[in-house]
């Protein structure tokens, strides 16, 4: 069931934060030193002091900094005492999950300020996402030489297959986020200029039919990033508008592919093992259900969706277009810079880069609200849609946000 | 009732691989046939589940050829290969690697049989093949 309608507008971000490392920068900061400093200026920006935050929530242990108990770590280092200390799970969308649940806690009342943050670093390994076999099974998996690219590529050509979408409409979606990625400060692929759909086809096979440049990069360096979040009625006069949490939603339905493949079903996402099906579907309609939005009402959105084919295929999940529409829908311009859907103007993990627990999708949806996406901005964006993505398809996350002011 | 660890329920259906023979779970409940890693039956969550031999054959349901890339020297020794769901008989979509005289023909709906090998660092692992096509009546010349 989709949350309670009262949740929507009951709870907005007052602050936001990125601390970032570059790979040409000297030194190797921990992912903790980077979360303490984008909690730093989160807190600043939110003009709120330490003894004021009632909860630390970050999503699970950085992939750089793989411990028990890292949110300890973290409260440690910030030197605060709040209520109520939490990892929130779900792979990589815990960190679309830990602000749904700040948005709960402010709302019922049990804390007035939640500070959500989480951060990971690479410095050095893979260039691209070619070789990663991290999110398989090792037991029942790896024996067999999967990598992340086979497991999205399976459900790829499974796509192909039902539906007739191609490797050329696979090719727009990293044309469309690499033209937002090169107005982007920050983002991994910038320096490479405009992507066309010929390179796309001409790079390399990873695993068929995804290319090479069908996958995301990992970032080079390292970004954390921080939220304050708290009751609305809280949120004040500031000199940025407040970022209202207007709808929300988030489902879990597996740890390995395999497995889950091999359930007869779970209601009601799919009755019968279905590849092209994922929970972002539910999470998508429950967030819409809270705020009573409809997939046409949005005016931005920001994936953080590794592959090509699989963020098309979130299109069709998140209501922008039907099942199987994805290819002509970004074959027409869709997604285009220009003409289309203002889809990861951040460039997305395409052309910004990948690193695991990322919250810079949603501020970079915060900054577009708040005007602030220099060089990118949208105009007038008042509605938008966040989509956070973890495991091997397995946890989806959506939240919708609207310019507190608007 | 079953009171055993994955590792160890795993560990079971890899011996029954190396005797051979592709085990799966079946439910003694509903009957319904599981993945060899499952604990619980997911439908009744009831743990009494029993080994059976799979019939070892089937279609894909999809599959990747994986080129260029590969996460350990073994296997990029080893590439191209494919890998794949496949739709068993009996109705459990199973990953695994699927073996072709002609990788590049390997396609959806295609019919496999289980061809249990080794795999690139000597392990006994549940493979299929692509079935051979009857050779067809002859045609009009």
């Amino acid at each position: 069931m989709a949350a309670s309608p009262a949740l929507s507008g009951a709870s907005a971000i007052i602050g936001s934060s990125m601390a970032v490392h570059r790979s040409d920068q000297q030194g190797a900061p921990t992912p903790l030193e980077l979360i303490v400093d984008a909690a730093r200026g989160a807190l600043a920006e939110a003009g709120v002091d330490r003894s004021s935050i009632g909860a630390v929530l970050t999503a699970p242990p950085p992939a750089a900094q793989n411990v028990p108990q890292f949110c300890d770590l973290v409260v440690n280092e910030l030197k605060v005492a709040p209520h109520y200390v939490a990892q929130v799970g779900s792979s990589c969308a815990g960190v679309l999950g830990s602000v749904q649940v700040a948005a709960q806690m402010v709302a019922s009342g049990a804390v007035d300020y939640v500070l959500c943050c989480s951060g990971d670093t690479n410095h050095g390994g893979d260039k691209f996402q070619t070789a990663s076999a991290v999110i398989g099974d090792p037991m029942c998996e790896a024996p067999f030489g999967i990598t992340a690219p086979a497991i999205y590529a399976q459900m790829a050509s499974r796509y192909m297959f039902e539906h007739g979408v191609t490797s050329e409409q696979f090719a727009r979606v990293a044309v469309a986020n690499r033209d937002w990625a090169v107005d982007h400060p920050l983002a991994r692929m910038r320096s490479k200029g405009p992507l066309t759909v010929e390179q796309v086809l001409a790079s390399p096979i990873v695993a068929r039919p995804l290319h090479l440049f069908d996958c995301a990069p990992w970032f080079r360096g390292g970004i954390a990033g921080a939220v304050v979040v708290t009751r609305t009625e809280l949120a004040g006069d500031r000199a940025e508008p407040p970022v209202t949490i207007l709808g929300m939603g988030q489902r879990t339905t597996h740890v390995y592919l395999n497995e889950r493949m091999g359930l007869a079903g779970i209601a009601p996402y799919f009755s019968e093992p279905d590849l092209l099906v994922t929970g972002t579907g539910a999470a998508a309609d429950d967030a819409y259900q809270m705020c009573g939005l409809r997939p046409e009402d949005i005016q931005l959105i920001e994936s953080s969706g590794p592959f090509t084919s699989f963020l098309m295929r979130t299109l069709e999940e998140l209501g922008v277009c039907g099942r199987g529409e994805g290819g002509e829908f970004v074959a027409e311009g869709g997604i285009d810079r220009d003409k289309g859907l203002a889809f990861n103007t951040y460039g997305g993990m395409l052309s910004f880069g990948q690193l695991a627990q990322p919250m810079y999708p949603l501020i970079e949806a915060i900054d577009q609200l708040q005007g602030k996406a220099s060089g990118r901005q949208v105009p007038g964006v008042e509605t938008a849609l966040v989509h956070g993505h973890g495991g091997p398809m397995s946890s989806q996350a959506v939240v919708i946000l609207g310019r507190g002011d608007a | 009732m079953d009171h055993r660890d994955t590792e160890t329920v795993v560990g079971e259906y890899w011996k029954g691989i190396a005797e051979g023979r592709l085990l799966l779970r079946r439910c003694q409940v509903c009957r319904i046939v599981l993945h060899p890693r499952r604990l619980r039956c997911p439908d009744c969550l009831d743990g009494e589940l029993e080994w059976e031999q799979s019939v070892g054959s089937g279609r894909i349901y999809s599959f990747t050829v994986l080129e260029n890339w590969a996460p350990t020297d073994e296997l990029r020794a080893a590439l191209p290969y494919c890998l794949g769901i496949v739709h068993l008989d009996e109705g459990l979509h199973f990953f695994t690697r699927i073996h072709s005289d002609d990788i590049d023909s390997v396609h959806i709906g295609q019919r496999v049989h289980l061809s249990i090998r080794r795999n690139e660092v000597g392990a006994l692992v549940p493979a299929f093949t692509t079935d051979e096509v009857p050779a067809g009546p002859p045609g009009p010349s």
